[in-house]
């Protein structure tokens, strides 16, 4: 036996087409992973900002979880109370702003930046022109008497 | 968030610059959206990239827990990326929800290096909040008149 009736004998042609297939197949599979490559490059290139983007959503998630177990009234008053309080805890008539806010975290006060940033605006909480702030106790009363 | 001309010129920085600078200026810049309580940059870390606020409230803060507070559209956060030893000096912490423009240096050394008078007008306005900021490091003057 020679020749194409030996190659048929031995499924020679099976063997060759099935070579001719997975050849082919590697050449498709590589030519797709090198068309997209520059994807992969550009997400390589800017990943400080799809980590960012990416911590942001996982931020965004927390803060959902957060929500329900809210503390604090949103009546601003409330809030003055409580800060007002934190201040006072920190012994310190002039104190440290990230201090504050890290113990409001810590007594599990919701939005503590934003709150703390509402009672700048209403001038409760004052800098006093060294980096470090004290809580206006007039400015307070006054509040207190309206209610 | 959409950036446009009108946005730009409002912004103290780019306040001098003409129209044509201003097409020059917007592709390195990125707006970047930031929630309360989010970090955007950290004391010690090298600094890669500075911030121009659009809205939004921030608090900068040292470690040895002096703070002060930005509130204005225009003011900036991470000048250590401009002018050496290109560290953090402070970090900063946004108090609400807001927007910021994000500058990555090496795009913002490159723009300079294209076009000197573009340049000089940016570092001049750049240089004063860095003289500030500075004054504020050393304990001489009240951060807080920023806000």
């Amino acid at each position: 036996m020679k020749g194409f009736e030996a190659i048929a004998f031995f499924n020679g042609w099976r063997i060759a087409g099935a070579g001719v297939f997975i050849v082919f197949t590697a050449l498709v599979t590589l030519s797709f992973v090198i068309s997209q490559l520059h994807k992969l490059l550009t997400v390589w290139e800017n990943k400080d900002e799809y980590i960012k983007n990416a911590m942001q959503l996982f931020a965004k998630k927390e803060k959902v979880a957060v929500h329900p177990k809210l503390r604090v009234s949103k009546n601003f008053n409330e809030s003055a109370r409580q800060f007002n309080l934190l201040t006072k805890s920190l012994r310190d008539p002039f104190f440290s702003l990230p201090r504050l806010i890290l113990l409001a975290k810590k007594v599990d006060i919701s939005h503590p930046h934003a709150t703390v940033n509402k009672l700048i605006q209403a001038k409760l909480i004052v800098p006093d022109d060294k980096g470090f702030y004290y809580w206006d106790h007039t400015a307070y009363k006054n509040i207190l008497e309206k209610e | 968030m959409h950036i446009d001309f009108q946005n730009i010129q409002e912004i103290d920085i780019f306040k001098d610059l003409t129209p044509e600078e201003i097409e020059e200026v917007l592709p390195v810049l990125h707006p970047v959206r930031v929630f309360e309580g989010e970090r955007l940059i950290r004391e010690g870390e090298t600094a890669q990239k500075f911030f121009i606020i659009v809205s939004g409230n921030y608090m900068v803060y040292f470690k040895d827990g002096r703070a002060f507070t930005l509130h204005n559209k225009g003011d900036m956060l991470g000048w250590s990326s401009v002018a050496g030893p290109f560290t953090y000096h402070e970090s900063a912490v946004a108090l609400t929800d807001g927007e910021v423009l994000s500058m990555p240096v090496e795009e913002f050394l490159l723009l300079m290096k294209g076009h000197s008078d573009l340049g000089s007008k940016i570092t001049k306005k750049v240089t004063e909040t860095v003289r500030q900021r500075i004054a504020f490091i050393k304990g001489t003057q009240n951060g807080n008149d920023e806000s």
